[in-house]
């Protein structure tokens, strides 16, 4: 009965992404009403899918009826089911606190535009967790690029152009070698579905070696650029801070992760041997170790709020990845895990790095004196989110770090648990001074600015901070449905 | 007797279920919220309501205690942090507990009229119930992990009660001690880690078996959680956050830190030694070494604190900070005892653990009493330096008479308590050398003796400077009122109770919570009953007390204490700052440098750049001067194609003229011919005409051609003209670009990291696409081409293993 939900749902994203700008020329507030009724509409699908895959196990669907080795196929497996979740409760949060901050940051002439974009870029998302062919995960990753550029670029200014420009180039790099990557897998297997391709690889491994090797080197290295892992990830600081602020909970909290899902994805179809013998998994871990450590230090270097939280993006997806590098047990749940709460600590956080912009127009760090006391609810949320990124305890960026420090000590590799509790600490050392100035610093300052903050902004960043402590304490939902992520993948 | 020492030993406790130690827990902390929510109405009122909360609480602690008679509390709440929260009470934390909610309860009413400012009040009362709940989760809980997050809890909201004074000093003291506290805390999660990962369980039970079965390194999970611990409990040299905390922060704070929370790092360690490092049996030798070479270690370090807290006290002129590091001295034989009792495992491990539980509850009853008369002095005075204060004798003289009672108590004079405890640690280091023999542990005996009589030292610097003697600049501005004594009036007699009436204590109170661990049942029967005014304490007490004296009367002839030593004869300067440094410039260098090196990319490109534009401006003019020349060389051209026109002109002329003459002849030869031929005369006329017709028209055609080669020639040299202008243009514009950028380089060299000119223009509009840093998108893609070429050249340099396969 529920087969074609997963279809449905991408058809209704798609459809809403061109219907929008049709309404929103003459009413933009039906426009948001739409968008925001799609997103929670995909939210609704993803619960609904979840509990289809808990009872009926994970299945497959055809688009247009033709059968897998030639047509395209969306599988729905826990990992799908997982991904579409916390796309569609971030989205709808981020896009109903976009209702207001929009008005503020971006013109009303090109405002029904963003909503398309946004759906357009939650259908691409979406897509790339659903889908169980390659040739369509890269078309999935163009789209999603391109309406990328298009919200961050939509604020009319200067460095938003620029950043977009940059990021445009630089993704299509990645995007190059991807589709580079696909072919050569194509050359060798003679298929584009990843469980064809699957059943192809070990029989090409022995007889085009370099080929595959190449291909692997090229998805690192173009998903590595897309999802910013240290050191492609250059355009990252730019595009996520110059971006309105609902673009920047987005891009850091979503779309680099989708990348670091794909990669899950294309790694757990090549044989178990390869990683033993090919330090494949090496690579990405120690990258990810550098990521973790360098992203803290160009945080802690940074002035703008924006930036700093961008900059921390950088060192957060260095754990999504090195549970990737694990890529078994615990760690690996810890990196999944990582992906859900990163995405709900940042979207908070550049939420309410919005709120404060929007309050007060303040943007550098060391102008918060005072913050606290002018903005008591918002700053007790960022306080939640600089816990959880240190990782104390009762927060859910401690359950991930645990999960990902036990994966380490499992693979007899503890060195990475020094480097997650060194990042920890530096994590600490950038984010609790904010807070230190913002409740306790001296004198506030005159107050420069001053704007009501409207309830439809300060909900989402509420639920995202109780959502913050409520998996700090009760992470065993989500850890069991990893557990069956693991499981379906053919994981340890 | 034996039978008295079997209901203190090795019983597998009863469980019981139940809830009250979640309700102890969770209690102070929703007293916080409703602290916080009243304080917008009313401050006195929220004051006066935490004060309540915070002895409700004292009292649901001692509710526990008719249950803990009967057995072990528990409480799980089942998957909350993924294994579960679980709360304990058993008899050790019920003493820890009752110390801190008593230290607590008489810090906030002498909070209540010691704190005048607003603002420190309206952060005192609610975070101080925080750390409470806090303090009293780490003391309850079961497993480490539900231990930890209290830990860290405490570690933050303690910070706020550091700070609120909010001074320049108080945020730098916070600062410190928050990330000092969070450096160990991620220390100990380490070891907590390291320990889950081999025991499988985080629980608070005997784990040293299932440690080593997982292959653990026992040493390093034991050093990590002593390090998390040790901070909390000031363990030389993991000190220094006390010092700094103390000087910055009142009274009513210092008194909860040395009260309360730094019990809770004893506790940590107790539970540590006690418990987590219990070996099974003598006989697994290799586990038994293991923590009796730990407690070994254990003892040096405690005779270190002892001794580096008193030189340090005495040297000190700021009486908070003295105050301070006689904890951090006090602290010192707590951990002696705590290591002498591990070093005699399976022999007289009692003696050391009592003795440390008890000095844990001696050294609160009265550390609070002194910081509590500290804290008198400066409300009185305004100030806490010596050299600024003297002669308080007769204008405070309750507050001098207390002071002098409590140094009695802390330099372990008998009749009052800290004699007892410091009997029972120093028995402890005789029974070691007795056992174990050795001229360390001798010397350590004597270490021990040194340290007790500096305490009295410290103390006699302290009551000369502060309360004898002339009075000094800073006099008496108020008196204090009644409600300030008031902790100090059941704080004095507790100490004089537990003095006199030791057996009592130390069996009703002490040693049941040995129960709690696996001690040998000998060693228990051996403290029961013990003789505390025996000959032999009796004498080590006098001779700590008249070696004190002997100490300080020439001390101060030769006026040693006043002076200090000098700074960087500290932990801090000889280990700590080098080290801090060291990994702080690092990882600063190491993201400043990269910065620097991907700048210095930019700015090299940017180099080459101009190089390139100034070169291209250098072969534009060339290209100018190259058109110029040729241009010139077009005219010269067309001179001479001009004058070739003319001698073609003249050329044709002249064939013109030939033509006519040969017509003229023609015409004769006609004219004779005409004669002889007439029609063909006729024909050769007309002939005639015709070709001078021609004649002409090829003369006008020629003519022409010769305009339009003049006209076309004057073309060219216009086109070539524009050509030049264009060029030059173009020459121009190149050199004011180039010109430009030097100067954008020169500015952003000149001013650093200026801020961006605001241009707020619409998309497209004012935005000149050569401005756009492309430079970094060159950088970058370099970037990603190189991690390419290096994941790739990786790759196949193993792909060699693939062939096996």
């Amino acid at each position: 009965m529920f087969q074609q939900l997963p279809v449905i749902l991408l058809i209704i994203l798609l459809g809403a992404a061109f219907i929008v700008p049709l309404l929103g020329r003459k009413r933009e507030w039906l426009a948001f009403i739409l968008t925001a009724a799609v997103l929670f509409a995909l939210f609704l699908g993803a619960i609904v899918l979840l509990f289809v895959v808990r009872y009926h196990g994970p299945f497959t669907y055809q688009l247009g009826n033709w059968p897998p080795p030639w047509g395209i196929e969306l599988l729905v497996d826990y990992l799908a089911v997982y991904v579409l979740m916390i796309l569609g409760t971030i989205a709808f949060l981020v896009m109903a606190y976009g209702a207001r901050d929009l008005q503020h940051e971006i013109g009303t002439n090109v405002r029904h535009w963003y909503y398309s974009l946004y759906l357009l870029l939650l259908f691409a998302m979406s897509g790339m967790a659903l889908t169980n062919d390659l040739f369509n995960l890269f078309v999935f990753m163009e789209i999603s690029a391109i309406a990328s550029c298009g919200i961050i670029s939509i604020k009319e200014e200067r460095r938003c152009a620029e950043a977009a420009l940059k990021y445009l180039i630089l993704s299509t790099l990645g995007s190059g070698c991807f589709l580079l990557a696909v072919a050569m897998l194509y050359m060798v297997t003679g298929n584009l579905n990843l469980q064809y391709v699957a059943g192809g690889l070990p029989a090409a491994l022995s007889l085009y070696p370099y080929n595959i090797l190449i291909a692997l080197s090229l998805i690192i290295v173009g998903l590595g650029v897309k999802a910013a892992l240290f050191p492609l990830h250059v355009w990252l600081p730019d595009a996520h801070s110059a971006a309105p602020t609902p673009s920047s909970a987005v891009l850091s909290a979503l779309v680099i992760k989708i990348y670091a899902v794909a990669m899950v994805k294309i790694f757990a179809v090549f044989p178990a041997e390869l990683f033993a013998v090919v330090p494949v998994l090496e690579i990405v871990l120690i990258l990810s170790a550098l990521a973790a450590v360098a992203g803290s230090v160009f945080a802690m270097l940074q002035d703008d709020i924006k930036k700093m939280l961008a900059c921390s993006s950088i060192a957060q997806i260095g754990f999504v990845f090195m549970g990737i590098g694990f890529f078994e047990g615990q760690a690996l749940i810890g990196g999944l895990l990582h992906i859900f709460n990163h995405a709900v600590i940042k979207a908070m956080l550049f939420l309410a790095a919005g709120l404060i912009i929007y309050a007060t127009g303040i943007r550098r760090i060391s102008e918060f004196r005072g913050l606290g006391m002018r903005l008591p609810l918002t700053m007790s949320a960022f306080v939640v989110g600089a816990l959880a990124m240190v990782g104390i305890p009762g927060t859910s960026g401690f359950v991930s770090k645990w999960y990902l420090a036990l994966g380490a000590l499992e693979s007899g590799k503890p060195f990475y648990i020094v480097v997650i509790l060194l990042s920890s600490l530096l994590n600490g050392v950038y984010y609790f001074p904010i807070v230190i100035t913002a409740f306790f610093g001296s004198e506030p300052q005159p107050s420069t600015e001053r704007r009501d903050l409207p309830l439809s902004m300060l909900v989402p960043v509420l639920l995202l901070a109780a959502a913050t402590i409520f998996f700090g304490f009760y992470p065993r939902p989500l850890v069991e449905l990893l557990q069956q992520v693991l499981a379906s993948q053919g994981l340890r | 007797m034996f039978s008295a020492a079997a209901e203190y030993s090795n019983v597998i406790p009863h469980i019981i279920h139940s809830w009250r130690p979640v309700a102890v827990v969770l209690f102070p902390f929703s007293a916080a919220v409703i602290t916080f929510l009243l304080e917008r109405k009313s401050g006195a009122f929220a004051s006066l309501f935490a004060v309540l909360a915070s002895a409700l609480s004292f009292l649901f602690v001692l509710s526990l205690y008719p249950l803990l008679r009967q057995g072990t509390l528990e409480y799980l709440i089942g998957g909350l942090m993924g294994t579960g929260l679980l709360f304990r009470a058993d008899y050790l934390s019920f003493i820890f507990a009752l110390l801190i909610s008593l230290a607590w309860l008489l810090a906030m009413f002498y909070a209540l009229a010691a704190l005048e400012e607003e603002e420190q009040r309206r952060l005192y009362f609610p975070f101080s119930l925080i750390t409470l709940g806090s303090c009293l989760g780490v003391v309850l809980t079961g497993d480490l992990i539900s231990l930890f997050l209290f830990f860290e809890l405490m570690t933050f909201s303690s910070y706020i009660l550091v700070i609120s004074r909010r001074s320049k000093e108080a945020l730098a003291a916070g600062a410190f001690t928050l990330y000092l506290g969070l450096a160990g805390g991620l220390v100990m999660l380490f070891g907590i880690i390291a320990l889950f990962s081999t025991a499988g369980t985080v629980a608070l039970a005997p784990l040293m078996e299932k440690m080593a079965e997982g292959g653990a390194n026992l040493s390093f999970i034991f050093i990590c959680l002593f390090i998390g611990f040790g901070i909390k409990a000031v363990v030389v040299p993991l000190h220094l956050w006390i010092p700094r905390a103390y000087a910055a922060a009142p009274a009513a704070v210092n008194a909860l830190s040395s009260g309360a929370m730094i019990k809770a790092g004893i506790y940590g360690i107790l539970r540590l030694l006690f418990v987590l490092f219990t070996p099974p049996s003598l006989k697994t030798a290799e586990l038994f070494n293991f923590a009796r070479t730990a407690g070994y270690v254990i003892i040096w370090l405690g005779l270190l604190t002892i001794v580096a807290g008193a030189i340090m006290a005495l040297q000190q002129d700021h009486i908070m900070k003295l105050l301070a590091y006689s904890s951090v001295s006090q602290m010192g034989y707590i951990i002696t005892g705590i290591g002498a009792g591990a070093y005699l495992f399976g022999l007289e491990e009692a003696m050391g653990y009592s003795g440390a539980v008890l000095h844990a509850f001696n050294h609160t009853l009265f550390k609070v009493a002194f910081i509590l008369i500290a804290g008198i002095v400066y409300y009185c005075c305004g100030e806490l330096k010596m050299e600024k204060l003297g002669g308080l004798w007769k204008k405070i003289p309750l507050a001098a008479v207390f002071f002098i009672l409590s140094v009695l108590a802390i330099s372990g004079v008998p009749g009052f308590n800290g004699y007892i405890s410091k009997t029972l640690i120093h028995d402890a280091l005789l029974e070691a050398h007795h056992h174990y023999g050795g001229l360390d542990i001798y010397l350590a005996e004597k270490i021990f003796v040194l340290g007790s009589a500096l305490t009295l030292c410290y103390y006699l610097k302290f009551f000369q400077g502060v309360f004898s003697g002339a009075s000094r600049p800073a006099v008496m501005q108020r008196r204090p009122p009644f409600l300030l004594y008031f902790p100090l009036f059941i704080l004095v007699p507790l100490m004089l109770v537990v003095g006199l009436f030791p057996n009592y204590i130390l069996e009703g109170f002490v040693l049941p919570s040995a129960k709690v661990f696996t001690f040998e049942p000998y060693s228990i029967k051996h403290i029961i009953g013990f003789h505390f005014f025996d000959n032999a304490p009796l004498e080590a007490a006098l001779l700590v007390l008249l070696l004190g004296l002997l100490l300080y009367l020439p001390a101060v002839r030769l006026h040693l204490l006043t002076r200090p030593l000098p700074r960087w004869f500290s932990v801090e300067y000889l280990l700590f700052v080098p080290l801090v440094r060291l990994v702080y410039g690092m990882l600063l260098r190491a993201g400043g440098s990269l910065e620097r090196s991907v700048n210095g990319i930019y700015y090299g490109l940017a180099s080459r750049f101009m190089d390139l534009c100034t070169s291209i401006d250098v072969f534009d003019r060339g290209v100018d001067g190259f058109y110029n020349r040729s241009s010139y060389r077009i005219r010269y051209l067309v001179e001479s194609f001009r004058q070739v026109d003319d001698t073609l002109n003249e050329a044709y002329e002249a064939t013109g003229k030939a033509a006519r003459e040969l017509a003229g002849r023609t015409t004769e030869l006609d004219s004779a011919l005409d004669k002889s031929y007439e029609r063909a005369g006729d024909y050769a006329r007309r002939l005639a005409t015709r070709t001078g017709e021609l004649d002409e028209a090829l003369d006008n055609s020629y003519e022409r051609a010769g305009d339009y080669a003049r006209r076309l020639a004057t073309r060219t040299g216009e086109l070539d003209e524009a050509l030049d202008q264009g060029y030059e243009k173009a020459g121009l514009a190149a050199r004011r670009l180039v010109e430009k950028r030097t100067d954008d380089e020169n500015a952003t060299s000149g001013t650093g990291a200026g801020p961006e000119p605001e241009q707020r223009k619409g998309l497209f509009t004012g935005i000149n696409p050569l401005e756009w840093n492309i430079r970094n998108i060159s950088f970058d893609s370099l970037l990603i081409a190189v991690m390419l070429g290096l994941v790739i050249f990786v790759l196949l340099f193993f792909a060699r293993g693939l062939v096996n396969l």
